[in-house]
C-alpha cells in the first residue's frame, strides 16, 4: 500500500487547527514537559511556512525572509524559551508530545507543497492571496490554541508540584529539585502568556473572517444532476425491496434536506434573475416551504419511532444520500456559514443549477406515492417506547383515536419495559398515513409549481384583425420565459 | 533458502480492543444523538445547516460503526438534549484517544461536521 500523503495545504492546516483544539478537550491528560519539548519544532515549522506564503505584492522565493513581523516575533519568543530551558533541569531530556510533532510535520509538509506549487509564479492572483491569508490565519490560530494548551498543562504541573511540596517531608535534595522545577515552570508560564497574547491579538483581528477566502474547488458541473438521479433510483429500489423504518427515516431525512437546500439555491437564482423572481415568490417558495415542512414532520415521526440500534440503512441508499447531501452542501455552505446569493452565483451556474433542481422537484411526489405502501408493510416494526411517547402525544389530538384511559394500553407493558420492537399500533399507523397524505399533497403542488417555472412560454398570439407588422415581429422574437403567463397554468 | 509455503504461516488474527470498541460505539451514539437533535431543531428553523448536520451525522455514525464488527450496543431513542449539548458530547467522543486512529478522510469529515454543528448551534 502506498504511504504517499495526498492531503492538500488546506487539509493539512485544518488538521493542525483541529489537533491543537483537541488538546484542550482533556487538559488533565496533557504532559507539560513533552509539550514544551515539542513546541519549538511547531513554531519553527509555522515560521517557515508563513515565510513561504505569497503576499499581494510578490511570491516569497526560497531563502528570502518573509515580512511577517508577528510571526517573526513569535518565532523569536519560542526560540528564547527553548534556549533558556536548555540550561535548566526541567523539562530535560525525554519524549516530545506526539500530537504536537504531528502538527509540526503537517506544517512542514504544507511548506513543501507551497514551495513546489508557487515555484514558477511571480505575481500571485487575488484568489491565491486570499487563500494565503486564510492559511496564515489558520496557522496563527494553531499557534495560539497550541500555546494555550501548553500553558494549561504547565499550570496543572505547577499545582501538582506545589501539592507534592506541601505533603513531602523535609528533604534537602528533593525540595531543591522541586524548587528548580517550579522556577522553570513559572518561567515557561510567563513566557507562554506573552506568546499567547501576541498570537491572540493577531488571531482576533482576522479569525474567522479571513478564513472565508480559503480556496475551494468549484463544484463539478454534473455532480448535482448525477447525485439527484442516483438518489432517485436508490430511493425507489429501497422502498420496493427493503421498506424498513431505518430506510424510511433516511429517505425522509435526505428528502427534507434536498428540499431545504433547493429552497436556498432557488432563492439565489431568483435574486440573480436566473428564474423569474415573481414566479418564485408567488408559487415556488410557498410550495417548497409547505413540502419541506410536511416531509420534515413525517421524518420527525419516523425518527422518534426508530431506536439507534435499528438505524441500519441500506448501504446503497446511504451512499446515494451522502453523495446528494455533499453535492447540495457544496452549493450552499461557505465554510460553516450559509452562503449568500452572490457567493452561490459566483460558485455555480445558477440557471443550470435551478433547471436541475426544479426538474428534480417531481421526484418527491413520486417517492411519496411509494411511501404509503412501504410504511404500512406488515414487516414494519417500531420501537415500543417510541410508540408509547407518540401515543401519549396523540392523546391530546382530537380524533386521533387514542383514549387517555390507562386501561386501554396500545403497547404491551412487557414490550415497553424491554424496549422491544413492535408492530405499529393502529393510531400510529393512522398518524403516519395522515402525514404521508400531507406529504403527497404538498409534493404534488410543488411538482406543479416547478412545472410552471420550467414550462416554455407560450407566446401570446394577437388577434389577426389587430395584428400589425411590428407586433408580429416582436412575437416571433420572444425568447425568454414568460412566467406571468405561465403562472396561470399552475394546477390548483 | 526456500520460502515456506503460505499455508504453514501462522495466521494473524486481529484482536478486538475493548477500549477502542467502546470509544467508537460512544462516538457513533454521540453522532446519532447529534443528528437527531439537528433534525429536531430543523423542524422549527429555516437554517439549512441543521439539515446538513442531521444527514451528515447519521451517515458518519454509520461509517464509524462500519469500523466495528457489530452495530450499536444500546437501542437508544432520541433524547433531545439540545444541539449545543449534543455537539459538545460528539466533540468529546471524537477527541477520545481510545477512538484513534480513525481513517484520515473520516476524521476530516467528522472535524468539519462538528465545526458546522457548533456554528449552527451558536
Amino acid at each position: 500500500m502506498s504511504g504517499r500523503d495526498r492531503r492538500s495545504v488546506g487539509e493539512l492546516l485544518a488538521e493542525c487547527d483541529l489537533s491543537t483544539r483537541g488538546l484542550l478537550i482533556n487538559p488533565d491528560a496533557l504532559d507539560a514537559a513533552a509539550m514544551v519539548r515539542a513546541w519549538p519544532e511547531v513554531v519553527q515549522a509555522a515560521h517557515e511556512l508563513l515565510g513561504a506564503l505569497p503576499t499581494a505584492q510578490r511570491v516569497i522565493r526560497p531563502g528570502e525572509g518573509g515580512a511577517d513581523l508577528t510571526v517573526e516575533r513569535l518565532h523569536l519568543m519560542a526560540t528564547a524559551i527553548d534556549t533558556n530551558l536548555r540550561h535548566r533541569d526541567w523539562p530535560g531530556e525525554g519524549p516530545a508530545d506526539d500530537m504536537l510533532l504531528t502538527v509540526a510535520g503537517n506544517l512542514m509538509r504544507a511548506h513543501d507543497l507551497v514551495h513546489r506549487h508557487l515555484r514558477g509564479t511571480s505575481t500571485p492572483a487575488p484568489a491565491v492571496v486570499a487563500d494565503a491569508t486564510a492559511a496564515r490565519t489558520r496557522v496563527l490560530h494553531t499557534l495560539y490554541v497550541g500555546s494555550h494548551a501548553i500553558a494549561l498543562a504547565v499550570r496543572a504541573q505547577v499545582r501538582d508540584v506545589q501539592v507534592r511540596d506541601a505533603r513531602a517531608r523535609p528533604d534537602g535534595v528533593s525540595a531543591r529539585q522541586r524548587r528548580t522545577q517550579l522556577t522553570a515552570l513559572r518561567f515557561v508560564l510567563t513566557r507562554l502568556a506573552a506568546f499567547e497574547q501576541v498570537a491572540g491579538a493577531e488571531v482576533y483581528r482576522y479569525f474567522p473572517v479571513a478564513t472565508k477566502g480559503e480556496h475551494r474547488e468549484a463544484p463539478a458541473p454534473d455532480r448535482l444532476r448525477t447525485a439527484l438521479a442516483g438518489w432517485d433510483v436508490e430511493a425507489h429500489r429501497t422502498l420496493a425491496a427493503a421498506p424498513s423504518m431505518a430506510n424510511l427515516t433516511e429517505l425522509t431525512r435526505v428528502q427534507t434536506t434536498a428540499l431545504a437546500v433547493t429552497r436556498v439555491v432557488l432563492h439565489a437564482a431568483a435574486v440573480h434573475h436566473a428564474i423569474d423572481p415573481h414566479m418564485h415568490q408567488a408559487h415556488l417558495e410557498p410550495s417548497l416551504t409547505a413540502a419541506e415542512s410536511a416531509w420534515g414532520t413525517l421524518h420527525g415521526t419516523l425518527r422518534d419511532l426508530t431506536g439507534h440500534a435499528h438505524r441500519a440503512v441500506h448501504p446503497h441508499l446511504r451512499t446515494a444520500g451522502a453523495e446528494l447531501v455533499h453535492a447540495l452542501s457544496e452549493l450552499v455552505l461557505d465554510g460553516t456559514a450559509v452562503a449568500d446569493p452572490d457567493t452561490i452565483a459566483a460558485r455555480t451556474d445558477l440557471t443550470a443549477a435551478a433547471r436541475t433542481l426544479t426538474g428534480a422537484l417531481e421526484s418527491p411526489h413520486q417517492s411519496s406515492l411509494l411511501l404509503l405502501d412501504a410504511a404500512l408493510d406488515p414487516r414494519t416494526r417500531v420501537n415500543a417506547r417510541g410508540a408509547h411517547h407518540l401515543l401519549t402525544r396523540l392523546v391530546a389530538v382530537p380524533g386521533a383515536g387514542v383514549l387517555a384511559s390507562p386501561l386501554d394500553a396500545w403497547v404491551d407493558p412487557a414490550d415497553l419495559t424491554a424496549c422491544r420492537d413492535v408492530a405499529p399500533p393502529a393510531p400510529i399507523r393512522e398518524a403516519i398515513t395522515r402525514q404521508i397524505h400531507t406529504v403527497g399533497g404538498t409534493s404534488q403542488a410543488l411538482a406543479a409549481a416547478s412545472t410552471a417555472v420550467t414550462t416554455p412560454p407560450i407566446a401570446a398570439v394577437p388577434d389577426a384583425s389587430t395584428r400589425t407588422p411590428p407586433q408580429v415581429a416582436r412575437s416571433l422574437h420572444l425568447t425568454g420565459p414568460a412566467p406571468q403567463r405561465a403562472a396561470g397554468h399552475v394546477p390548483r | 533458502m526456500s520460502t515456506p509455503p503460505r499455508t504453514n504461516r501462522p495466521t494473524v488474527v486481529a484482536v478486538p480492543n475493548p477500549e477502542r470498541t467502546a470509544a467508537l460505539n460512544d462516538l457513533a451514539a454521540a453522532l446519532l444523538a447529534l443528528g437527531d437533535d439537528a433534525s429536531k431543531a430543523a423542524q422549527s428553523s429555516r437554517d439549512v445547516r441543521l439539515h446538513v448536520v442531521a444527514c451528515q451525522a447519521e451517515h458518519l455514525a454509520a461509517d464509524v460503526l462500519d469500523l466495528l464488527p457489530h452495530g450499536p450496543t444500546d437501542d437508544v431513542l432520541p433524547e433531545g438534549r439540545g444541539l449545543a449539548s449534543s455537539a459538545n458530547a460528539a466533540r468529546e467522543a471524537f477527541h477520545e484517544p481510545a477512538a484513534r486512529p480513525l481513517p484520515q478522510s473520516l476524521a476530516a469529515s467528522l472535524g468539519w461536521l462538528l465545526d458546522l454543528a457548533e456554528a449552527a448551534a451558536a
